[in-house]
């Protein structure tokens, strides 16, 4: 049984690539891209994990991923482009209730997730799922 | 961020700020008397235009505050209530407040909520107008809000405070109180259907005694994210002193594993980290430091670098030690900064990344082909930072693009975003390739693009989407303190003073450039050592003054250019803004019409007066409309005719001397002349007979006729007779003129032609024996400094070999017939700039390369404007006139010179 994901990101390109990339090694049960629709998802379905993409939210992404590690018992890993090893942005995140950050290559969009990177963030989610 | 909503955001700024200036006054003054009816009104329709403003901003938290006030005001004047002294702290209060989350709204874009207790306040007051009838208006929740009603968030605040307080007990003490409070709030949580916190809560109550303490750490979390989120006390603070003692011994005896199994047994560390981090969630003041130390479990190098800090961590909680956060938060900024120096290429390279106002923290892991591309980049040379813009295909084939694109260019930061309506991808990328290489690379790996752009960057990009967020600035200046409405006829008279500052200040600086004072104090000097010695030290005084004048001359000359170019910069803004707001409009067009269509605008960095994008904009939009309806055809109606499904429409600028040109390509059907006429005879623009000895150019010219339509349909788009009379107005207005070519069945071109008030332009500096003379960059394909033995005579023309293809040579001076003093360059080498047009490349030969520079090109005199090759002058910091090179005009007289043969030869000898 693959472990259940419940897909956050705000902007569409990179939700529909994420889904894609993710859709043979998870099962993708939900995917959300407004803060509205995140909390309520995460509510409302059962995950294994949350793969919450912190990029360009119009609200504080750390506030969400409090918000979502309080409305779901799923544990979060967050993917950023601002959060390298020793940021801040990665430490408030992780004091904000992500079990782990995942800094992304360059920039927003990483156009490489069919090579390595993605097979990264696949180990890196199944680590986190697994309880 | 595109351009819309930075403006939309800066026009909020600026209105709602004139609003609370208005506001203010009107309340400080409340305290000694009374306002009166006008002032009370005036009151009431500031906050209700506040309201407005914020509602368009989605500023949902600001909206309902200000509808709160208005709900207040309204009952003030209405006469139902008196602005007293009881009020006014509460307005006063209120204004604050909305201050605030404007603030927070322009400068971080967040939406923040309104503090409950001051909306339940505002509530109240209005209430008590005993007015029954009212209407509050629904508390409208924030994006993203853990419960739809407040009060439900109130209540469970409290149900926390009540409950957690005494949560410790369960490390020691009456455990069954506690037990049955954490059933109470559990059920309260599962009400809330706050999962995650219910689930901590049911394994907490289920848990031994010996694991209770990370659930507790949990449950604490949990409670302090719950209280900041929903700005409310919970009791966990009051919670935290119970447990320290026990989370504190935690702490330290995870630290004390978590030390010796990073010497030992590294696969069990990252477990014990994710512990540390556990605990100190619950409120432990340990700097961060769990959460670095977590992060830095990956390797063996890493893991080695934290063990001071897990070191710490361990006799920081231990037993015997007292307030350990200043050592903790210290240890924890070594950490940060050892951990972020890992990557040496990162400060220059943030320098340089910051200086073109890109988000460094954006630049994750760079592989090493971007680091090498990046590097040759920071050398200089001709590497050159460009920004890639494509759209995007369906999203089943966006996987395999993007593999394709990776590969092929190896962007440095790339950014999916949806500009003017198409979901784009922007790539940033080192290259020393050209726009067109880079153009067509990108084709090669996707050819069905229907938009491309390429540019250079430029940190003068508006819509930048690698500009450090607004998110991550917070505390930086708002829009709205940095932003004052300047009428320009101020601007203009400042510019003018500036000017007259900036030519005084570069008299002066000739004057001390050439200044024989401190030769003739030399030789003074010398003459009278021998003299008259007891003069010497005076001379000395002399000198010594002399050099400090020069010295702070140079740095008032500085400053007073850097004032100078900066004035320059006020009025211009880049034609992108205008030609941004086009590719959905047109893209939404093509689909209503059921035509496909690929838009292309490029203005190529072109910066124009802002009054002239505003004349520019309303033509421009009636031709595309006109171009998309009446020009391009229907994909049937292309393949029938031979043509590719997709039709073509470009919008181009370009810039020669002080005269733009913008273009409106298209590759429709043309122009059917024959129907033009008919039409403009049928509305009795012209007689018959009178028509028929029109030639096609004239007829054309009925185009333009205020209510001329060739359209038998009206749609909704064109086809109503308005729109090219007014694209003509607007531009006679700017002193232009529109002209139409078109080949039936093969398209139209639209060409506006306008002169340029004020224009920048990127320019290449060279100086021929007499004059200083500038060639704007985009003809400039290469320059160069060649040996004078490279220079050949190619059937009698003077040429050099350049990449294997004979160039025919010109010098400067002879082409523009500048008086030339010195015809017999001194030393071995030509300075040779490339020139490249459409058809024709030739070398120009100059005295000297100076430079690039960014300069105002301005509307020439008359009689400049008369010479042959020559399309502005502009002035240099030194006072000096520099002539600007056309383009056109230059190419002109180079091929009026070339020696005839020369084209044969260079044909022959290039093959």
């Amino acid at each position: 049984m693959p472990f259940r994901l419940l897909l956050v990101c705000c902007e569409q390109t990179l939700s529909h690539l994420l889904r894609d990339r993710l859709a043979g090694a998870f099962n993708v049960v939900g995917t959300a891209t407004t803060p509205d629709e995140a909390i309520a998802t995460a509510r409302s379905v059962e995950a294994d994990v949350i793969l919450f993409d912190a990029d360009l939210w119009k609200v504080e992404a750390v506030d969400l991923i409090a918000k979502l590690s309080l409305v779901s018992a799923a544990p979060i890993l967050a993917l950023s482009s601002h959060a390298a090893p020793g940021s801040l942005a990665g430490v408030a995140m992780l004091e904000s209730g992500a079990r782990s950050v995942v800094p992304k290559g360059r920039g927003q969009l990483p156009l490489d997730l069919s090579g390595e990177r993605g097979e990264m963030l696949v180990a890196a989610l199944t680590r986190a799922a697994t309880p | 961020m595109n351009v819309d909503s930075t403006q939309l955001i800066e026009q909020f700024a600026i209105e709602t700020q004139e609003h609370l200036d208005a506001v203010e006054p009107v309340l400080l003054q409340a305290e000694w008397a009374t306002p009166d009816k006008a002032a009370t009104a005036a009151l009431f329709r500031a906050f209700h235009s506040i309201k407005g403003l914020a509602r368009l901003l989605e500023l949902r938290g600001l909206e309902s505050l200000a509808n709160h006030v208005e709900s207040l005001l309204g009952e003030i004047r209405a006469e139902r209530l008196v602005l007293d002294a009881k009020l006014l702290p509460l307005l006063l209060e209120a204004l604050d407040n909305i201050r605030q989350l404007r603030e927070q709204g322009i400068v971080n874009g967040i939406d923040a909520e309104a503090p409950p207790s001051l909306l339940e306040r505002l509530d109240a007051a209005t209430r008590s107008a005993g007015n029954a009838a009212i209407e509050t208006s629904p508390h409208i929740p924030g994006e993203g809000a853990l419960h739809d009603d407040a009060d439900t968030l109130a209540y469970f605040a409290e149900l926390l405070c009540e409950c957690l307080p005494n949560i410790g007990d369960l490390t020691g003490g009456d455990t069954a109180q506690i037990m049955e409070d954490l059933d109470v709030l559990m059920i309260g949580a599962e009400r809330l259907q706050l999962n995650g916190l219910r689930n901590h809560l049911a394994r907490l109550i289920a848990a031994p005694r010996s694991g209770q303490i990370d659930l507790i750490a949990l449950v604490l979390a949990d409670a302090r994210r719950f209280g900041r989120i929903a700005g409310l006390d919970t009791g966990a603070e009051q919670a935290l002193i119970g447990v320290m003692p026990a989370l504190r011994q935690a702490m330290a005896a995870t630290a004390e594993a978590l030390e010796q199994t990073l010497s030992g047994d590294p696969a069990a560390a990252p477990a014990l980290a994710e512990r540390l981090l556990r605990l100190a969630a619950a409120g432990l003041n340990d700097g961060g430091l769990a959460a670095l130390v977590l992060q830095s479990m990956g390797d063996e190098a890493s893991r080695a670098r934290v063990m001071p800090a897990v070191r710490l961590l361990a006799t920081g909680f231990g037993p015997d030690a007292t307030d350990a956060s200043d050592f903790l938060a210290m240890e924890a900024e070594r950490l940060r900064e050892a951990m972020l120096a890992e990557r040496p290429w990162a400060p220059q390279l943030r320098k340089a990344l910051e200086g073109r106002a890109i988000d460094p923290d954006l630049l994750g892991e760079p592989d090493a082909e971007a680091l090498r591309q990046l590097a040759a980049m920071l050398e200089g040379g001709q590497h050159r930072l460009m920004a890639v813009t494509l759209s995007l295909p369906p999203s089943a084939e966006r996987p395999g693009l993007f593999d394709r694109l990776w590969r092929e260019f190896h962007p440095a930061l790339a950014q999916a975003s949806v500009s003017a309506g198409i979901d784009v991808l922007a790539m940033l990328m080192v290259s020393s390739q050209t726009k067109a290489a880079l153009r067509a690379r990108v084709l090669d790996v996707y050819g069905e693009a229907v938009f491309i752009d390429v540019r250079e960057f430029d940190s003068q990009s508006f819509d930048n989407p690698w500009a450090r967020s607004k998110m991550a600035t917070a505390g930086g200046a708002g829009v709205g303190d940095s932003q004052v409405r300047v009428p320009v006829e101020i601007l203009d008279r400042l510019f003018g003073r500036i000017g007259e500052f900036f030519t005084i200040s570069s008299a002066l600086n000739v004057l001390i450039v050439d200044s024989q004072v401190p030769t003739i104090l030399q030789r003074l000097t010398d003459h009278l050592m021998t003299a008259a010695p007891e003069l010497v030290p005076g001379i000395d005084v002399l000198q010594r003054q002399q050099n400090d004048l020069s010295q702070i001359e140079a740095e008032v000359h500085r400053l007073v250019s850097l004032v100078h170019e900066a004035t320059l910069g006020l009025r211009v803004i880049p034609l992108d803004v205008v030609f941004n707001r086009f590719p959905r409009m047109v893209r939404e067009m093509a689909r209503a019409h059921g035509k496909m269509v690929r838009f292309e605008a490029r203005a190529d960095g072109i910066k124009v007066d802002k009054g002239m994008t505003e004349l520019l904009a309303d033509p421009l939009m009636h031709m595309l409309r006109n171009a998309l309806d009446h020009g391009v055809e229907g994909p049937e109606e292309r393949v029938a005719a031979n043509k590719p499904s997709m039709a073509s429409i470009r919008l181009t600028a370009v810039q020669n001397g002080n005269r733009i040109a913008v273009e409106i390509v298209d590759d429709g059907r043309g122009i059917d002349s024959e129907r033009v006429r008919l039409r403009a005879v049928a509305q009795g623009l012209v007689t018959e007979a009178e028509s028929l000895k029109l030639s096609r150019d004239q007829i054309y010219r009925f185009i333009f006729a205020a209510g001329f339509s060739t359209a038998d349909q009206v749609t909704d788009t064109s086809g109503r007779g308005v729109g090219m009379d007014v694209a003509l107005i607007n531009v006679s207005r700017l002193g232009g003129r529109i002209d139409v070519q078109s080949i039936p069945g093969q398209g139209t071109t639209f060409r506006l032609d306008m002169p340029l008030s004020a224009a920048m332009q990127t320019v290449l500096l060279a100086e021929t024996s007499v004059q200083m003379v500038a060639f704007p960059e985009r003809m400039v394909a290469e320059a160069a400094t060649v040996s004078k033995s490279v220079v050949q005579y190619v059937n009698g023309q003077r040429a050099i070999l350049m990449h294997d293809r004979f160039l025919p040579l010109f010098r400067l001076a002879d082409l523009l017939k500048l008086p030339d003093t010195d015809s017999t360059q001194a030393g071995d080498d030509l300075a040779i700039i490339i020139v490249t047009t459409k058809q024709f490349r030739y070398g120009v030969e100059v005295e000297r390369i100076l430079r690039r520079h960014e300069m105002l090109i301005r509307e020439t005199h008359p009689r400049i404007s008369q010479l042959p090759g020559i399309g502005g002058v502009s002035t240099l910091g030194t006072d000096r006139i520099v002539l600007v090179v056309d383009q056109d005009g230059l190419t002109e007289l180079a091929r009026a010179a070339v020696v005839p043969g020369m084209r044969t030869a260079q044909r022959a000898a290039g093959s």
